[in-house]
């Protein structure tokens, strides 16, 4: 193994892959930051460039462009309440209140830090480990995959701090409109009426970008007080600079180790993504930490939890792409696909046949961590200078971004529309105190919860003993029930005091 | 009971109930215990209940303040401009719409109602169009 990481370290020292795993990472940062171009699109529109390129610089690229999308999500999350991608959507929770309290240069720190740390540390676990974990992997089978999206969606309660009922209503409806369109088992129609538009569901990313962004679009229109009081407080940020203490990041650093290893452990299943692990490892902060209270107010952790959670996921999700052959989402598919055009069968002969072609890319994605911190570090006072943008200028960029965005998803129109629905919905949702996250949590996570669940039961044959008698689903259960429950253990703790 | 609560919870109710009623047009292949309209009925039970609670509760609602009819007329410039866009194209469309936000937000430097426009169109066009490829929504009058 020694041998060939000094092969690996060799070729990936080359002048030509650093370049272009450089501009990988830069590209990926941009795309990640933009509404509605997600990690799946950059490396897919990307990938043609790659086939005239060296197998090692090219696949090397495609990887700096995803590593350096999961990153570059948190910085537009961060600063303007606009998730550039579905991973930096719990990013948003107390990244966005961080910079309405002025602290937005530390946000952008903790982001950098922990989103290439994270990442690190999985590409660690993928370069020592990968065979074993792969195994392991393949043990998430229906039941288990469902009980994962159930306690994802059990997040819902702790997200939901101001009134729980709004925050259950948020979610169901998430939920219910995740269902709209063609059933996953049978095949049949819900909710679409005759539109064709709504045969393939409504793009949930659409939903969040309405949400998220242009919500707040229309928010800034208000040009209420609040809203002015806010702008200055982030534009004194700007000037003030405070930055993490290291005091701040020692108290940091088990949430940081915890999110990654969700992260890569969510990375390693098929069909649960960034964003899934971002609101798991978020939730897992909370629950474990000594004021929960403090989320969603702009607490630190509540940064670096699902920044390390969806940085780390990167490393996870190649352990059974490059072990098995398997991708586990879209993102590692597309990627597959760039590994067979440069003639690479990934799989368990991987490493027998192209051993230090493997350890190159090891080599060169623990590089693209490196550089996803240093970008991201010395430009995080360049990201701050939007801040200073007056609000007027921000709502047409913001806007047209959006727009931009959502048609960008599939070339679609209706996307657009929707966008813009959800801009609405979520504009009357905030006025009203409702939560748009569990709403946006409902539409990520239902699909993958109904089809797992109903596949589990054809597997059973109805029975629902298949819940209880396989050990990773009964934990998994038994862990969101907690989720669940903990609003109201909290309350009995305060009445008792 | 509190009248905003009540509204907002009788909004939610008449909406899952229409969707519940809309679940019985599901057609059921009978293939799997669970059909497909199990789980939309079990959210719109839920949302029907939530719903309730909602209307009744004592809470005191709060009201993020603002100036509503401000941002009212902001939805309905960005709806035309989003009605716009197939007929226009983006570049033309945004090229229009840009001014005029710009002025409705109170911007009135001639040079950044001019600049801002262009630069974001160009910006948008060089990375989407020139570097990923992707046609932005070209328009039927005007790509």
């Amino acid at each position: 193994m020694l041998e060939m990481l000094g092969q690996g370290l060799v070729l990936a020292m080359q002048w030509q892959v650093l370049l272009f795993l450089l501009l990988g990472v830069v590209v990926g940062i941009i795309v990640g930051s933009l509404p509605g171009l997600t990690s799946t699109m950059g490396v897919a529109l990307l990938l043609p460039l790659t086939f005239a390129m060296e197998a090692a610089t090219g696949i090397l690229f495609l990887i700096g462009v995803y590593f350096g999308s999961m990153y570059g999500g948190s910085v537009t999350a961060i600063l303007i309440n606009t998730p550039g991608s579905p991973a930096a959507a719990a990013t948003v929770l107390d990244g966005y209140p961080m910079t309405r309290k002025g602290e937005a240069y530390k946000a952008l720190q903790i982001s950098t830090l922990c989103s290439s740390i994270g990442g690190f540390i999985s590409v660690l676990v993928l370069i020592l480990v990968a065979p074993q974990l792969a195994a392991f992997a393949l043990r998430f089978s229906a039941p288990e995959t469902f009980a994962l999206a159930l306690f994802g969606l059990s997040i819902i309660s702790t997200l939901s701090s101001g009134s729980m009922v709004k925050g259950l209503i948020s979610g169901f409806a998430g939920l219910l409109l995740a269902t709209i369109g063609l059933d996953p088992i049978s095949g049949i129609t819900r909710f679409s009426g005759d539109s064709l538009h709504l045969l393939g569901g409504i793009s949930f990313i659409a939903v969040m970008i309405g949400l998220f962004a242009m919500s707040e679009v229309f928010r800034m229109m208000e040009g209420s007080s609040a809203v002015r009081a806010a702008t200055g407080q982030m534009v004194k940020s700007v000037k003030d600079k405070a930055g993490l203490s290291w005091k701040e990041f020692k108290s940091l650093i088990v949430t940081l180790l915890r999110s990654t290893g969700i992260g890569t452990g969510i990375g390693m299943i098929p069909g649960a993504g960034a964003d899934v692990a971002a609101f798991v490892a978020y939730n897992e902060a909370k629950r474990f930490d000594k004021d929960p209270e403090s989320f969603g107010k702009g607490s630190l952790k509540g940064v670096a939890a699902p920044e390390a959670a969806n940085n780390s996921l990167t490393g996870g999700a190649m352990v059974p792409l490059l072990t098995l052959g398997i991708p586990g989402d879209a993102v590692t598919a597309v990627l597959l696909g760039a590994l067979l055009v440069q003639g690479l069968q990934p799989g368990p002969m991987l490493f027998e046949n192209n051993g230090p072609l493997v350890y190159t890319l090891f080599i060169g994605m623990l590089l693209a961590n490196v550089l996803i911190f240093v970008i991201g570090w010395s430009c995080i006072r360049l990201f701050t200078r939007i801040l200073s943008v007056p609000i007027g200028l921000m709502i047409p960029v913001i806007l047209v971004l959006c727009v931009v965005g959502a048609y960008a998803l599939n070339n679609q129109f209706f996307d657009v529309i929707v966008m813009l629905l959800a801009g609405m919905l979520g504009y009357a949702m905030k006025r009203y105190d409702f939560p748009v996250a569990p709403l946006v949590l409902g539409m990520i996570l239902g699909p993958m919860m109904e089809s797992n669940l109903r596949r589990a039961l054809i597997m059973s044959q109805g029975s629902l003993d298949i819940f209880y008698t396989r050990p990773v689903t009964a934990v998994l259960l038994l862990l969101a029930l907690a989720t669940l429950l903990s609003p109201l253990f909290r309350w009995l703790r305060t009445r008792r005091r | 009971m509190n009248a905003r609560n009540l509204t907002l919870g009788t909004i939610v109710v008449l909406v899952a109930t229409a969707a519940f009623i809309a679940t019985f047009g599901f057609r059921d292949p009978g293939i799997e215990r669970t059909g497909p309209a199990f789980l939309p009925r079990l959210y719109t039970g839920a949302l029907i209940l939530l719903g309730l609670a909602l209307a009744l509760s004592r809470r005191p609602s709060t009201d993020a303040g603002g100036a509503p009819a401000r941002s009212l007329v902001g939805m309905a410039i960005v709806a035309v401009y989003v009605a716009a866009l197939p007929w226009l194209g983006f570049v033309l469309s945004t090229l229009l719409l840009a001014p005029s936000m710009l002025a409705y937000v109170g911007m009135r430097s001639p040079w950044v109602l001019i600049l801002l426009p262009l630069g974001l169109v160009g910006f948008i066009q060089l990375f989407f169009t020139v570097l990923l490829g992707i046609e932005v929504l070209p328009g039927q009058l005007w790509q």
